[in-house]
């Protein structure tokens, strides 16, 4: 370039470039410390899951299905004699996640119904991952006839919530937990967002592509996320309910988050208040969503017979949350076993368990 | 003031006195704006309880 005087002016545009974006980033970053309460750099929580997420080594894979399927704290449940069987479906939370083989609500039932002299097995069917829809099947396909002396079902799933407030305006009903961690992938677990423009200028698009998404499906009078996922939840339920023997009761209970308490509110909010910003975030979109679908469990038990909902949060909300919870969904040892005595409880209430065994007098 | 003729006034600023080295800035302060506005309320850590 021959004018030197074009010359300075295009390094002083480069240069106040450079220095615009430099502070963009700064900026950036700073908010992003305020409002998640960490930095960018830090590793986050659902880094920590992706990269340590393993099964532990009592658990035996299913090898037929995605590695992240894992089956409750037993391996794939086999079918025994003629034993009666409580099936317990649903996700990690009933599969007994982060604690040690035996302390599961599954586990720990089995081991009050044995102290009260019930000849009943308990079947953990809870795989990680599972949604409500996918732990239907797995009895409709699977469980029905290789236990056909069923004495009860119980049901419990939070990942149907999980998809909705993940892929939001994405959800469509009978996603699973590969299509969460696609998403995962694309938008976090990467190093390269750390650079605070880049994680802030893909969530920008993000969030216009769902600006976008929403306004069309309101267009096009489409139910939003929460409803398609609600209406889905109850085919499942509607279809495996008229599939099974009549005389097997079907227990749902709730997805109950540890920040979720039926009776107390204020607790409750002071739970959340103390916690980051990125959990009041996270709980705000969380809760609607639970509250929709624990709405439709407690209908879809209403309206069809031999259905229960055993609401669990009651019996939890009688102890200080922070101890009955491993992190914010799955129960601590503590927590399973409130969920496991108020189970047999609500077992014993409603007679649904067989009498109990005589012992044998000697002649 | 509008917000318009506020940008006005600043683009006739920056044509009359040729400060040129201004608009990136301009430009990524509106971009951080535009941003900011639409990652609020956004999920930016919306993934962090998926594995249930």
């Amino acid at each position: 370039m021959r004018n030197p005087q074009a010359r300075w002016k295009l390094i002083a545009l480069f240069l106040s470039t450079l220095l615009s974006l430099l502070l963009a980033e700064g900026v950036l970053q700073v908010h992003y410390r305020v409002t998640q309460g960490r930095w960018l750099v830090q590793r986050s929580t659902e880094e920590v899951d992706a990269l340590e997420y393993a099964p532990p080594p009592h658990v035996t894979l299913r090898p037929e299905r995605d590695p992240h399927y894992l089956y409750g704290a037993y391996g794939r449940p086999q079918p025994g004699d003629a034993q009666p069987v409580i099936l317990t479906l649903g996700d990690s939370v009933p599969f007994g996640w982060g604690l040690p083989p035996g302390e599961s609500y599954p586990a720990q039932l089995q081991r009050l119904l044995d102290a009260a002299g019930y000849s009943v097995r308990v079947v953990n069917g809870g795989a990680v991952g599972f949604t409500i829809g996918q732990a239907l099947d797995e009895y409709r396909y699977g469980f029905r006839t290789r236990f056909p002396h069923l004495v009860a079902i119980t049901v419990q799933a939070a990942n149907d919530v999980a998809m909705v407030e993940s892929l939001r305006e994405s959800y469509r009903p009978g996603v699973s937990l590969e299509d969460v961690i696609l998403q995962q992938q694309q938008y976090h677990v990467t190093r390269a967002t750390h650079l605070a423009l880049l994680h802030y200028w893909r969530h920008a698009v993000a969030r216009l592509q769902e600006i976008h998404r929403e306004n069309l499906r309101k267009r096009q009078g489409i139910p939003s996320p929460t409803e398609m996922m609600c209406a889905a939840v109850a085919t499942h339920l509607d279809t495996t309910l008229a599939s099974r023997p009549a005389a097997v009761p079907v227990i749902l209970l709730p997805v109950d988050p540890y920040f979720y308490q039926t009776a107390q509110t204020e607790r409750n909010r002071a739970l959340v208040a103390r916690q980051s910003p990125m959990l009041q975030q996270y709980y705000q979109r969380w809760a609607p969503i639970a509250a929709a679908l624990d709405a439709r469990l407690t209908h879809e038990a209403a309206a069809h017979p031999a259905t229960f909902f055993y609401d669990s949060r009651a019996t939890l909300d009688a102890e200080e949350r922070q101890g009955l919870y491993l992190d914010h969904i799955h129960y601590s040892a503590r927590g399973s076993a409130l969920v496991a005595q108020g189970l047999l409880r609500f077992l014993q209430a409603r007679q649904l368990l067989p009498p109990l065994a005589q012992p044998t007098r000697p002649r | 003031m509008s917000k318009l003729t506020m940008m006005r006034e600043l683009w006739g600023f920056l044509r009359a006195n040729k400060r040129w080295w201004l608009l990136p800035i301009l430009v990524v302060l509106i971009l951080l704006g535009v941003v900011l506005v639409l990652t609020e309320g956004s999920a930016l850590a919306p993934f962090v309880y998926s594995l249930f």
